[in-house]
């Protein structure tokens, strides 16, 4: 926010601005690796579910490492979330349909993320210009005034 | 830079950064209403393309619970119906803190200029902020 003209002030706004934008780019940057990470499940659920077949004897995780075994009733009764708080019963096909338009919607997420990135580098790119304008100023200003002033020194 | 202005535009730049916090907040809770909204909408259309016999769970943390496809066609219905309203709301309350912004923003350079204090140059950032916005 620049409010005000070329004083260290606005300097230390304008890098302020700058953090926050950084801060705001990083936040962004994390999210879309996150919805990256949700694409990974998805497409190991897929591969689980193209590889099974029913009566195949498979083992299930209980955390910590630990496994027990199991035999696929049926691949054909998937129960797959469909969103808004509630999950429904597929056949294989019907829930790697679910899954692919699961990660379509993540696609359109990171792609809206993506385009965050791009605006918060543009503001960025603009706030940097504008610094380095305020620093040619301020510095020009310097320069003056020691002129002057040595003009003054050589007329006493 | 803020302790060279007078008190009464210091007092009107404070507003102002007050809200454009209040934007960032607004900007975020739409998002976040717009995305559950988007995500029961996609609900309630694979509702439509199963069977009404189709096995329905309700998510209970990690636990599903079963539950029937009317009572569940219903529920998502509602619950599209009150983020809409909820995502109109805030797009009226992100409007109106737009305006309020900008007056205040104008005060506050014409305030400056009065007091032959220095130009406005760039305004302050606006209101949405930077990825305030979202869409």
């Amino acid at each position: 926010m620049s409010l005000g003209g070329g004083g260290g002030g606005g300097m230390d706004q304008l890098q302020q601005q700058l953090e926050a934008l950084e801060q705001e780019k990083e936040a962004v940057e994390a999210e879309i690796e996150d919805v990256q990470g949700d694409k990974t499940d998805i497409d190991e659920a897929i591969d689980a579910l193209e590889m099974l077949d029913t009566d195949d004897t498979v083992q299930v995780p209980l955390g910590g490492g630990a496994y027990v075994r199991a035999e696929l009733e049926s691949i054909e009764e998937i129960v797959v979330s469909i969103g808004g708080g509630y999950a429904a019963e597929r056949d294989r096909d019907g829930a790697i349909d679910t899954l692919e338009s699961k990660k379509d919607t993540l696609d359109t997420r990171i792609e809206e993320l993506r385009s965050e990135v791009a605006e918060i580098e543009s503001e960025t790119e603009q706030l940097e210009q504008k610094a380095q304008q305020m620093q040619q100023q301020q510095m020009q200003q310097m320069m003056q005034q020691q002129q002057q002033m040595e003009g003054e020194g050589d007329e006493e | 830079m803020q302790g060279n202005l007078p008190p009464e535009a210091q007092e009107k730049l404070e507003e102002l950064q007050d809200l454009q916090e209040t934007a960032q907040q607004v900007a975020a809770q739409k998002q976040q209403a717009e995305t559950t909204l988007r995500e029961s909408e996609n609900a309630l259309e694979a509702l439509d393309d199963a069977e009404e016999d189709t096995e329905i769970y309700r998510e209970v943390g990690e636990l599903l619970v079963k539950s029937e496809y009317s009572e569940a066609y219903e529920e998502l219905e509602e619950k599209v119906d009150s983020l809409e309203i909820r995502v109109d709301t805030l797009e009226k309350q992100e409007e109106r803190v737009r305006e309020q912004f900008e007056e205040l923003q104008e005060e506050l350079q014409e305030m400056l200029q009065g007091a032959g204090g220095p130009g406005g140059g760039g305004g302050p950032m606006g209101p949405g902020g930077p990825g305030a916005g979202g869409d």
